[in-house]
């Protein structure tokens, strides 16, 4: 058991040595670097994640093709009725071409897209995009793809442009990122027509060369997505017109064929469910349809948001980059752990004369090593607090800090054009923390071990006659 | 034979530094009874705080056994020693050994704090300053209670290593030249000291010193010479 003078002279040591604030110092930067390099570097993954996540929902359901699936309304349908369900939208891809008709101001702009026709109701249920809409998104209500009843007074809007509908382009595809990361925004551009124009596709599957689909719409906002690297630059249309422009509206050429409706994806959001076994219910769902209509064609895919090929890649490298900088810290802690053992081995040697009082009064062996057992502990506790408490503040305010630098030094490590996010991840990981910091205080055990067992095992006369 | 406090039979003691060996001890005899003042000679390097620290346990030796109340030490198991180390005997060392961190009464209190658990130190924490104050108004500190080592003269750096040596109230008091680094009527002071506690206590003494003037303090007298112990009375 502890005795009382084994802590009273603890105390006495770490109140009086300055040694022991080396070590306290060195146990504080270690653990502050590590609380800030983790909660850092997790915050990306976690941020990363929490983007491609809402730009999904959770499940996504497409056509290995172009030509996209049939029967997509009685899946979604049917999934909707599913537990854990609370959202489907069915979505039409395709790749085409983005005009800006604004004659004599721009020369012609003009820019490979990919058109996605949703239903912006259940889609902006199922994912963030109204957040991200630059206009609609402080508008109450679930965003709208209508035309306004009364088309905007715009010097490009002439008489001969009937536009079709109206569409939100990506940011990024009218827009320059400024070098603090937002984007700078023509006004006059919302209210103006755009020409969005597709290839056709027969029933083939080849090009019809004969002719080409070209619709007029209405650019009335801009869609600013979380993970700006990944996705595509995008144009939203209504579902019903991308249906109509791919051709896969449903479709009979004489009374014996029809072909019915198609659509290339649906995403599904189930926030609670076991998205495992609720994508095999799904599978098992679509098979049944496909059996009932005796379709068979092109193999279906089912993902959860993350098994997504682009974004699973990209998870991964971040994860294995966050290991990888957490191993090199780690090694970093060991180093600390070294100069913990190194300190203590001086203050070890500069108090043997004590130790040989200690023990020439009656104190035990095991007593010589607690007392720096416990200054040990001690250091580790008191270490890993104040480094918690340099950390977790510096965490905080990481943005502000990084400003600060930046205008007052000229340094920018973290810039927002190249990657992902606008800020720095500014939250603590508080279970990376706790690690950290119990990790500290084994690590100044041991560190001190060694010292303290060679305190200990010192005759009393030796130690007193030590120089 | 029966009423002796600590006594050393056939005790060999040998330091060994590389290639030489230095007998400094030779089967030495040495037996002191309760109550007596007994100072022990010799010249330096005959081997007299080599004997003493033998006898307060601080040392191992080669062959020989050293009673205490007639109980076998090197029979005893290490934490009995410890305690007996803390209970019976107090150690005035040559060079005081007093602990820089601690202040007068501290240094005074801690054979006492070594010698309780957390637990039993609660309860007599209280009594045990007051026990610790009293040595040291008898010693002429109580002053000085409140500083540290390194503030004190060196007489008072050895009254407070003597005041450390009597807190538990042990009944064989070792005392290595508490005056060898001392002016004359300091030493004298010191020697005034240990003569009262001796007198007025009762308390068992073991002095060693090269001088015989301050030998001469004690009752009985012996002298250390070729690793034994001769009377010299
Ligand atoms: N740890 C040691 N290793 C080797 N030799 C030692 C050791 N300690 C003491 N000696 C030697 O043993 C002999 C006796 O030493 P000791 O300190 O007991 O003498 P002393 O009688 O107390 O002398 P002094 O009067 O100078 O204090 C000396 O020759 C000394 O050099
Ligand atoms: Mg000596």
């Amino acid at each position: 058991m502890l005795h009382h003078f084994e802590l009273f002279l603890a105390c006495r040591y770490l109140k009086k040595k300055r040694l022991a604030f080396f070590s306290i110092a060195a146990v504080a930067l270690s653990v502050a670097m590590l609380i800030v390099v983790s909660s850092v570097t997790g915050g990306f993954v976690k941020q990363y994640r929490l983007a491609c996540h809402g730009s999904y929902g959770d499940i996504i359901i497409s056509a290995d093709s172009l030509m996209g699936f049939p029967y997509y309304d009685e899946l979604v349908a049917q999934a909707r009725e599913l537990d854990g369900v609370q959202e489907a939208t069915a979505v039409i891809k395709l790749p085409g071409l983005l005009r800006i008709d604004q004659p004599g101001r721009f020369k012609l702009f003009v820019k490979g897209v990919q058109i996605l026709g949703i239903e912006p109701e259940s889609y902006s249920k199922t994912t963030e995009f109204k957040a991200g809409l630059w206009k609609q998104s402080k508008v109450d209500g679930p965003p709208s793809l209508a035309l306004p009843d009364k088309l905007p007074d715009n010097p490009y809007l002439t008489e001969g442009i009937k536009p079709k509908g109206a569409c939100v382009v990506g940011v990024e595809v009218v827009c320059n990122r400024s070098s603090d990361g937002s984007y700078q925004r023509k006004k006059d551009l919302y209210g103006s027509p755009v020409i969005i124009s597709v290839m056709a596709l027969k029933r083939t599957g080849l090009i019809d060369v004969d002719t080409t689909v070209r619709y007029p719409f209405l650019l009335i906002d801009d869609f600013e997505g979380s993970v700006p690297l990944i996705t595509e630059p995008t144009v939203y249309i209504p579902f019903e017109l991308a249906q109509k422009m791919s051709r896969m509206v449903e479709y009979s050429d004489d009374p014996e064929h029809f072909e019915p409706a198609r659509a290339s994806q649906i995403q599904i959001l189930a926030p609670d469910a076991d998205l495992q076994e609720l994508k095999k219910r799904l599978r098992g769902i679509w098979e049944k349809i496909a059996r009932d209509n005796n379709y068979v064609g092109e193999a279906m895919v089912f993902e959860t948001w993350d098994e997504q090929e682009g974004i699973s890649i990209l998870i991964n490298q971040l994860e294995h980059e966050r290991s990888l900088m957490t191993v090199l810290f780690g090694i970093m802690g060991v180093v600390s752990i070294f100069l913990i053992f190194c300190i203590f081995f001086v203050i070890v040697t500069e108090k043997i004369p004590d130790i040989g009082i200690i023990k020439s009064v009656g104190g035990s062996s095991a007593g010589v090593g607690r007392i720096f057992f416990v200054y040990a502990g001690a250091v580790g506790v008191v270490g890993s607090l104040l480094g918690l408490a340099m950390g977790w503040p510096f965490v905080v305010h990481i943005n502000a800090i990084h400003d600060w630098v930046g205008r007052t030094f000229g340094w920018k490590i973290y810039d927002p054009r190249v990657l992902l996010f606008p800020d720095i991840p500014n939250e603590v990981d508080w279970s990376a923390t706790m690690i950290i910091m119990i990790a500290a205080v084994v690590g100044s055990l041991i560190g001190s071990m060694i010292p303290a067992v060679r305190a200990a095992l010192m005759k009393p006369i030796q130690a007193l006659r030590y120089e | 034979m029966n009423n002796t406090i600590i006594r050393a039979e056939n005790i060999v003691k040998t330091y060994t530094s590389g290639p030489e060996v230095l007998q400094v001890l030779r089967g030495l005899e040495l037996s002191v009874r309760p109550g007596e003042f007994l100072a022990i000679t010799g010249i330096s390097g005959s081997g007299k705080s080599t004997l003493l620290h033998l006898l307060g346990l601080l040392d191992e030796w080669d062959s020989g056994s050293i009673y205490f109340d007639e109980q076998d030490v090197s029979a005893l198991s290490a934490g009995r020693r410890d305690r007996l180390r803390n209970q019976q005997i107090g150690f005035v060392f040559q060079f005081y050994h007093l602990l820089p961190e601690l202040t007068v009464l501290e240094n005074t209190m801690l054979p006492a704090m070594v010698g309780n658990s957390s637990f039993s130190w609660l309860g007599c924490r209280v009594k045990m300053r007051r026990q610790a104050l009293e040595v040291l108004t008898q010693l002429g500190l109580a002053e000085r209670a409140k500083h540290r080592p390194s503030q004190l003269s060196g007489g008072e750096q050895q009254r407070t290593a003597i005041a450390r040596a009597l807190i538990n109230k042990p009944r064989l008091l070792l005392a290595d030249e508490p005056t060898g680094n001392l002016d004359v009527d300091t030493g004298g002071q010191i020697l005034d000291l240990l003569e009262t506690l001796n007198s007025q206590h009762n308390q068992t003494i073991i002095m060693v010193s090269h001088d015989p003037d301050i030998a001469n303090r004690a009752h009985r007298r012996l002298h250390l010479d070729k690793g034994r112990i001769h009377s010299n009375s």
